[in-house]
């Protein structure tokens, strides 16, 4: 698992790679506070086109990091999900996130 | 027709209790046939048709809109299913989160209460049958749904409004979310607890509210979280409240938490058969550790003989009981597996125990087969799903 982050402006993108799941928690976890250290950020997409799967654990990490971003009001979405998608549907993450 | 009383002895009537609601024929065979002379009629009870979609009043039998169903069994089984295990998932992300120190919102759970809710108005039977399958994973996100959709049922059947059961919903699936902060051994059944084990087991409480504070619950769902192991005659924790003090939705799931935590095993109790289970549930009520007209009303939903439970017939032929007939508790439809000489059935045939008129040979269950028991069940045809 990697994890790249792309910065510009005020945004933020987390691309994921392959698997993302309960041993990606720190990696993740760092990844996020990073992003939010930088007070200038607007917007945080999490992008999944190269993820292959996804557990409860990272899901649940997700929620995490949309309550975080509703604090720092920063707008959260979820692009590239194609794969993941019937996983997302699956637990109603439709009605919770931003999907792109 | 409301029957309000009969004047023969309880022990002689195939009745569950002598006040029902008569809504076919059959019962009125069945009154004519069991010997009582005289009937006392309630007319204030007796349901109008324009009232169907009246919730049942507590106390009575299911109300006449359970005929009503626009659904198959087979059909809201598969609707059923899907909401279990997309209930179980979000479950596990919730329990996950919780670990990592996330906090539940109303809005993630909401739409799985109202799925649930959903699918028990159009046939109930569907949920019963999902809390009796076998081979159940004793995992907490696996409690969570049981307990929720039985609670969400005993609540329907109580005329609670649509609020109130997504209320109840709530309390249900997150009551044990503090449960993540506790080693996940104790939750399944392995031995008895020890002094230090259950007084860690207690904490569970405390950590469920610290993390439902921090949420967008209404105060209601607190109260009724705080109190979900108190119980009725006092015996319960943390503050050993009793009877009315205890909030009506603590009452419920209490008792659904119990009859499923002795059913399918969890804490520390040894998982025992469904009819068992039931049992000591009503061997708790008359202790009064739960409420004793929600015992009734438990008992009266899932039957004398719930779904799944392996009975042995009058004829010698032995099944599983597939669907509780409410009007006639001891006539459930069974699906025959083995004839008289344990011999598996080519294809098992199911039976409606409560519609054999013409019948040569009159089905009746005998006795529940404990399959704990050897040479019960030689082909483990009556333990599948």
């Amino acid at each position: 698992m990697q994890i790249t982050i792309h910065e510009s402006d005020q945004k933020a993108t987390l691309k994921l790679e392959d698997y993302f799941d309960i041993k990606t928690r720190h990696l993740f976890k760092d990844s996020c506070e990073r992003i939010f250290s930088h007070s200038e950020v607007k917007s945080i997409d999490i992008d999944f086109s190269d993820v292959n799967y996804i557990d409860s654990a990272a899901l649940g990490m997700l929620l995490i990091l949309r309550e975080k971003s509703e604090l720092a009001h920063v707008a959260l979405s979820l692009v590239n999900c194609d794969k993941i998608l019937h996983v997302l549907k699956g637990v109603f993450f439709h009605n919770l996130f931003t999907l792109r | 027709m409301f029957v309000a009383g009969l004047n023969v002895s309880w022990l002689k009537t195939p009745f569950f209790k002598h006040t029902m609601l008569i809504e076919d024929e059959l019962q009125i065979v069945t009154l004519k046939n069991c010997g009582a002379t005289v009937i006392t009629i309630d007319t204030e009870k007796c349901v109008q048709i324009s009232n169907q979609d009246q919730p049942a009043e507590k106390g009575t039998a299911p109300s006449v809109s359970e005929k009503l169903k626009t659904t198959s069994l087979s059909k809201e089984l598969d609707t059923a299913k899907q909401i279990k295990e997309s209930t179980k998932k979000i479950m596990r992300v919730l329990f996950s989160m919780a670990q990592d120190g996330g906090v539940p919102k109303a809005e993630m759970v909401s739409s799985f209460i109202v799925q649930t809710m959903d699918s028990l108005s159009r046939n109930s039977q569907a949920i019963i049958n999902l809390f009796f399958s076998k081979n159940q994973p004793t995992k907490l996100y696996n409690h969570a749904f049981n307990v929720m959709s039985m609670s969400l049922l005993v609540a329907q059947k109580l005329g609670y409004s649509k609020e109130d059961q997504q209320r109840i919903g709530f309390v249900a699936l997150l009551m044990d979310i503090g449960w993540t902060n506790l080693p996940e051994k104790l939750f399944v059944f392995q031995s008895a607890y020890t002094d230090d084990e259950y007084d860690l087991v207690k904490k569970h409480v405390d950590y469920s509210l610290l993390l439902i504070e921090k949420g967008d619950f209404d105060p209601e769902i607190h109260q009724a979280i705080a109190q979900h192991h108190e119980r009725y005659n006092g015996s319960g924790y943390p503050a050993g409240l009793s009877g009315e003090q205890i909030h009506p939705m603590s009452r419920i799931v209490s008792m659904i938490d119990h009859f499923d935590g002795a059913t399918n095993g969890y804490y520390d109790r040894m998982p025992m058969i469904p009819a068992r289970g039931l049992q000591e549930i009503y061997r708790k009520s008359i202790l009064l550790s739960h409420e004793p007209s929600l015992v009734e009303l438990l008992v009266r939903l899932v039957g004398i003989f719930p779904p799944s439970s392996a009975v042995l017939l009058n004829t010698g032929e032995r099944g599983v009981v597939t669907q509780v007939n409410w009007r006639a508790p001891l006539a459930p439809k069974v699906k025959i597996f083995y004839n008289k000489k344990l011999m598996p059935l080519l294809r098992p045939i199911e039976v409606d125990l409560a519609k054999q008129e013409g019948e040569e040979t009159v089905r009746e269950i005998k006795s529940l087969i404990d399959l704990t028991l050897p040479k019960q069940d030689p082909a483990g045809l009556l333990n599948g799903e």
